[in-house]
């Protein structure tokens, strides 16, 4: 490598060993502290209020920072806790603890369970469109559907007692005694520290990386294999749950509920604190939070503000208008850790794990096939019945000129768009009505003309990310944050850095994707690919941008892949890359394939020239 | 007079780099054209002179520097690109598209729609269908004849062949000739290089983002490096 | 029939608001939620214009007592400059920015425009003074209001004018033209920055005028009356596929006449009336997510 790199080269410290622990400590004293400095239970109850909104702040955190959607109608769900845990207190159960003030051990346990099951179920529905609707309509049917759960709290008086409420809910004591600010306050701590971490464990778990990688670049991450609905869904439901488990504290803490405690505005507000402290960040949503709920008792004791109570909104508004602007990322930036473990201290040899493959192929044997592959878009014909095979072995290379339909071609390969008709079969399985996730999964990796990595990772995350599938089935990648299950997550770390090894980039492993070079970049990308271990690789231009030195270099890497099994169709304009590389060449042109044979047959075929060249005869 | 003087301009998307240091320029009357490969940053190089990229480097039109100037004032001073893709209003009939073209301009309307009409009879006669409802050939019609109704000086081109049959980009080729010939110098880009060499004054050949070379277009035609621009360097086959 | 003719007065004053959304949705990509607080503060405006006597933020003040044409026209000019001035300050800035960042400014912007509108207006309703329109008129043997008959005739003028002016003027084509691919309209000469303050600005016009004809209907004006009617002027944009200016005006109607129609006849249906819209809203997005007549986009790779 002989050119200089004018990227600032950011290295991103992970924190090691006793480091890690200074922030969360640092929340944790204040949290513990708090209430000892205060003076007077007055404040007290609003150090308790603000950890509710901690609480809030965090869970919709995942949602609008963490997976990128946008949630408007967000205390519905706190509304649901709230009001399950009421009517589980006063009416379903009111008798029980009419008599016995220590059956609210057994209640409110169930109140939580029903609120999470409540909410999440409401989270689903909320969840369900995003599915299919597109960010801004889901916006606002959040906000309808928010609006829906506060109005039915007000009229269905007979459930919700309307405007007046419920009251008596009973205060978190198995005595029945008056309990002091202090007390409930440190129980309402307890539960927002075991949510904060409940929840960042999550965000360090495969399921954060897969919300992350939603959020940077939804096409991506669904050809890394994560089935990226289902982790929307689930986003909206762990959100959703946060929520109504901190509605139930809510209840108890203030011991009534009615619709005033949840103006329509607090939807805005909790949103507001979550972009003010930093989206996406742990740290920030909970800053925000408590800066808020802080300034708002301070200025309540100003006159200007009692009389002029919307200026509290307004001023937030204002900041959240001017950060929008100067500083988009809040006012905390610490960017979030999306996994746990740690790579080693040295490079290892890079050595590539293959897929296993149900039935060996021998050299020469097609391993991809693609038949009468057709693309419409609108009236457009892209693709022409598209005829041609992969074999093992071999680099394909895929020419063509400007339009002639190469990435379409690449596109329908790899399940990010459908083809018209016609079939793709691999290993003897079609994959053409496949989503892209699917696809990855069964063996397929692709690489993207112009690179999309996810910039706001580091690059051994994006590798990880990469390696989403193998991290299989639902119940231990929920689990993997925790010790006893973290051993597949080390696995994949190994794996990662193994690959990065192989292409060279292994120095490149803690630092931001948005920090590499282009030839960096570019090998990142497509080791990201081999972390999901794939028999087909499907690399679109991957010199282009690239220097002299740098394209000689990939050819290099490029015979390496192949050498370790891994056939590969490759698009490029260099063609002293493509010559070079590939034992033989399809050469596209107006959705048809034109010619197929060896490099120096290409070369001379004229009918190639005169796609590339034009004819002369005008 | 040079029409267009481009120096030292470069190009960067982040941290790629897809034109460096390039010097040219197109004097009145001609047509010049840039070849090269696909991905050479041809594209990148006509959209930074159309003010729709962001570069570095000095750009005078007719003399007079532009590189601050928007693109639209770009346009309003006479320089007309038609992008690559096309780009027509496709919600839009062929006339609305036509009267949108015009926006801004001092000539009289119905004077240049006619002028516009003789070229493209075909134009004429679906007038009132909408574009995206064309056949490639007449978008590509309807697209030259949005940047000739304001009677641009310097008319640019990207790519007016691409993804056309050949019949079609013949005929394109043969319009392109005629309106050089009247009068307008014509800048352009092409990757169907034997086509626009045959019609054009003078050529740029480009490469990774850098001119590698040049001359009168006749003499481009004959010269080794231009296959070796497109097909590599024959030495390791 | 009575509710009908409520409901396509009430559904004038949705699709007025729902134009405005649909056609800065069309040139920006994004949902102004602040379009709400304009046709507040276009029937505030013009309500403080009409009087002699004002207070704003609690201090006395001699209003200009303006005619009504003149006050109206006040009202008008009052939204759309402040169209035009939070297009300029808050959204420009992020012509680039993800469309996240958008909406959570958009949504900013409206709290603090009710905020301000708060703070000088106080948080109360404020009566509108309305002329003398006589006895009710009895239409097929259902009575209906006089106003309702203007509201609904004036919603239906300025929409159809105003699609004229998108359809057949040189700016209207200019707005089409930028809401379609922006750098093909910067080809064609047209400064698409201003493009889009134009359109800021029409459609902040339209905002107003349904804040007016709201504040006529209802005979009151007040800092929070946009947000709710604002709400569902979206849902009518969404149902009739945003983007589209006859299918907004068109939702909105629907909307307004089965908010009316349930508010008659489903029990407690009043009470829901709300509920109904966001109803609609939430079951049309679940089972066509482009709404109902929007076109499915094409995804991009």
């Amino acid at each position: 490598m002989s050119n200089t790199y004018t990227a600032p080269i950011v290295i991103l410290r992970q924190d090691h060993g006793l480091k890690r622990w200074i922030w969360p400590s640092i929340f944790l004293i204040i949290g513990l502290l708090a209430p000892l400095v205060l003076p007077g239970d007055k404040w007290i109850r609003v150090a308790a209020l603000a950890l509710i909104y901690v609480a809030l702040a965090s869970g919709l955190n995942i949602l609008v920072g963490i997976t990128g959607l946008l949630d408007l109608g967000f205390i519905a769900f706190f509304i649901v806790g709230a009001y399950t845990t009421a009517i589980f207190c006063t009416r379903t159960f009111g008798i029980n603890l009419a008599e016995n003030p220590a059956a609210l051990g057994w209640v409110l346990p169930l109140s939580i369970v029903a609120a999470i099951v409540l909410a999440g179920i409401a989270g689903s529905i909320i969840g369900y469109p995003t599915l299919r609707a597109r960010g801004d309509y889901l916006a606002i049917m959040t906000l309808a559907f928010g609006e829906i759960v506060r109005i039915v709290s007000i009229n269905w008086t007979d459930f919700t007692g309307g405007a007046v409420g419920i009251r008596n809910i009973p205060a978190l004591t198995f005595t029945g005694e008056i309990v002091p600010p202090l007390t409930t306050y440190y129980i309402v701590f307890l539960v927002v520290v075991i949510l904060v971490v409940a929840l960042a464990s999550l965000i360090a778990s495969p399921v954060g990386r897969a919300w992350v990688a939603i959020r940077e670049d939804e096409l991506v991450a669904s050809s890394m294999g994560i089935r990226t609905r289902r982790y929307k869904l689930l986003a909206y439901v762990v959100g959703a749950s946060t929520a109504g488990v901190i509605g139930v504290f809510f209840a108890h803490m203030n011991q009534f509920v009615n619709p005033d405690s949840f103006t329509l505005e607090d939807n805005f507000i909790v949103l507001s604190l979550v972009i003010l402290g930093g989206a996406g960040t742990l740290w920030g949503p909970i800053t925000g939070a408590v800066l808020w709920i802080f300034f708002q008792a301070i200025a309540k004791d100003i006159p200007l503000i009692q009389a002029h109570p919307e200026f509290r909104t307004g001023f937030l508004a204002l900041i959240v208008v001017v950060l929008m602007i100067l500083r988009p990322g809040g006012i905390i930036s610490k960017r979030l850790e999306l996994t746990r473990a740690r790579g080693g201290k040295e490079a290892p040899e890079g050595a590539l794990i293959a897929n296993e493959r149900d039935t060996p192929v021998v050299a020469g044997e097609p391993v991809l096939k693609a038949e009468n592959v057709k693309q419409v878009f609108g009236g457009l014909v892209a693709l022409e019945a598209v005829t041609f095979e992969l074999r093992h072995g071999e680099v394909l290379g895929l020419m063509g000129p400007n339009g002639a339909g190469k990435s379409t071609l690449l596109n329908a390969i790899s399940g990010v768009t459908r083809a018209t008709s016609g079939t793709i079969e691999l290993h003897g399985e079609q994959t053409q009505n496949l989503e892209s996730s699917a696809v990855s999964m069964r063996g397929i990796a692709r690489t993207f003309q112009t690179v999309r990595l996810f910039w706001d990772m580091t690059v051994l995350e994006n590798l990880l990310v990469g390696g989403h599938s193998r991290l299989a089935g639902f119940a231990p990648k929920f689990l993997s944050p925790f010790p006893f299950v973290r051993a597949p997550e080390r696995a994949t770390v190994e794996e990662a850095e193994e690959v990065l090894a192989f292409m060279d980039v292994w120095d490149s492993r803690d630092k931001r994707a948005s920090s590499l070079d282009a030839y960096q970049q570019r090998r990142v990308e497509i080791a990201r690919a081999l972390m999901t271990r794939p028999n087909v690789l499907l690399l679109d231009e991957p010199a282009a941008g690239l220097n002299e030195s740098e394209t000689r270099d990939l050819a290099r890497l490029m015979k390496r892949i192949r050498e370790r099994g891994i056939d590969v169709i490759l698009i490029e304009h260099d063609m002293d890359l493509l010559m070079g590389v590939s034992d033989r060449i399809i050469v596209l042109d107006h959705g048809v394939i034109i010619a197929d044979g060896t490099p120096a047959e290409i070369r001379v075929n004229p009918e190639v020239l005169e796609a590339y060249l034009g004819s002369d005869a005008k | 007079m040079r029409v267009l003087e481009v120096e030292g301009l470069n190009v960067r998307y982040g941290v790629v780099r897809a034109v460096t240091d390039v010097d040219m320029h197109v004097d009145e009357g001609e047509l010049v054209v840039v070849v090269g490969a696909n991905g050479a940053g041809k594209s990148s190089l006509l959209r930074s002179v159309a003010g729709l990229n962001k570069s570095r480097g000095r750009i005078a039109f007719l003399e007079k520097e532009i590189s601050s100037r928007r693109a639209e004032q770009r346009v309003r001073a006479g320089l007309s690109l038609v992008p690559e893709g096309r780009h027509i209003f496709g919600r839009m009939s062929v006339f609305e598209n036509l009267q949108i073209a015009h926006w801004g301009a001092s000539t009289d309307f119905s004077e240049e729609i006619a002028t516009v009409f003789s070229l493209f009879p075909r134009l004429q006669e679906r007038r009132q269908q909408t574009a995206a409802t064309l056949s490639g050939g007449e978008q590509q019609m309807l697209a030259l004849s949005r940047a000739l109704i304001r009677r641009p000086k310097l008319l640019m081109l990207d790519e007016p062949s691409m993804g056309l049959a050949p019949k079609v980009v013949a005929q394109m080729f043969e319009v392109i000739e005629e309106i050089n010939r009247s009068g307008t110098s014509v800048l352009l880009i092409e990757q169907n290089a034997r086509m626009a060499l045959s019609i054009a004054d003078r050529g740029y050949l480009m490469e990774t983002g850098k001119i590698s070379g040049g001359g009168e277009a006749a003499a481009m035609l004959e010269d080794e490096r231009l296959h070796e621009a497109y097909f590599g360097k024959s030495a390791d086959t | 029939m009575q509710e009908i003719i409520n409901g396509l007065a009430v559904g004038g004053i949705y699709g007025l608001l729902a134009v405005a959304f649909s056609v800065v949705y069309g040139v920006l990509g994004m949902v102004n939620f602040a379009f709400g607080e304009i046709f507040m503060f276009g029937a505030v405006g013009a309500l403080v214009a009409g009087q002699t006597n004002i207070l704003i933020a609690d201090a006395s003040i001699d209003g200009p007592a303006l005619p009504a044409w003149a006050a109206i026209m006040f009202g008008l000019i009052v939204g759309s400059l402040i169209g035009w001035l939070i297009e300029r300050i808050a959204y420009r800035p992020l012509r680039n920015a993800p469309i996240l960042s958008m909406l959570i400014t958009a949504i900013a912007v409206s709290m603090l425009l009710r905020a301000v509108a708060t703070f000088l207006f106080g948080a109360a309703q404020l009566p509108v003074p309305r002329p003398e329109l006589g006895e009710a008129l009895n239409i097929f043997g259902a009575r209906v209001q006089r106003i309702d008959v203007i509201v609904l005739a004036v919603a239906v003028a300025v929409t159809l004018a105003f699609w004229a002016v998108i359809r057949f003027t040189p700016i209207g084509r200019a707005i089409r033209a930028t809401a379609e691919n922006k750098d093909a309209a910067r080809l064609m000469g047209i400064g698409v920055d201003r493009v889009i303050s134009t359109t800021f600005v029409l459609g902040s016009a339209l905002a107003a005028v349904a804040g007016l004809l709201y504040s006529q209907r209802y005979g009151f004006a007040a800092a929070t009356m946009g947000f709710l009617p604002g709400l569902k002027a979206l849902v009518a944009a969404v149902l009739g596929g945003i983007g589209s200016i006859p299918g907004a005006f068109v939702g909105g109607l629907v909307l307004g006449v089965s908010e009316e129609l349930a508010a008659s006849y489903v029990p407690q249906g009043s009470a829901y009336r709300d509920v109904i819209a966001f109803g609609i809203l939430v079951i049309i997005l679940w089972l066509r997510p482009q709404g109902l007549l929007g076109r499915r986009e094409v995804q991009k790779v």
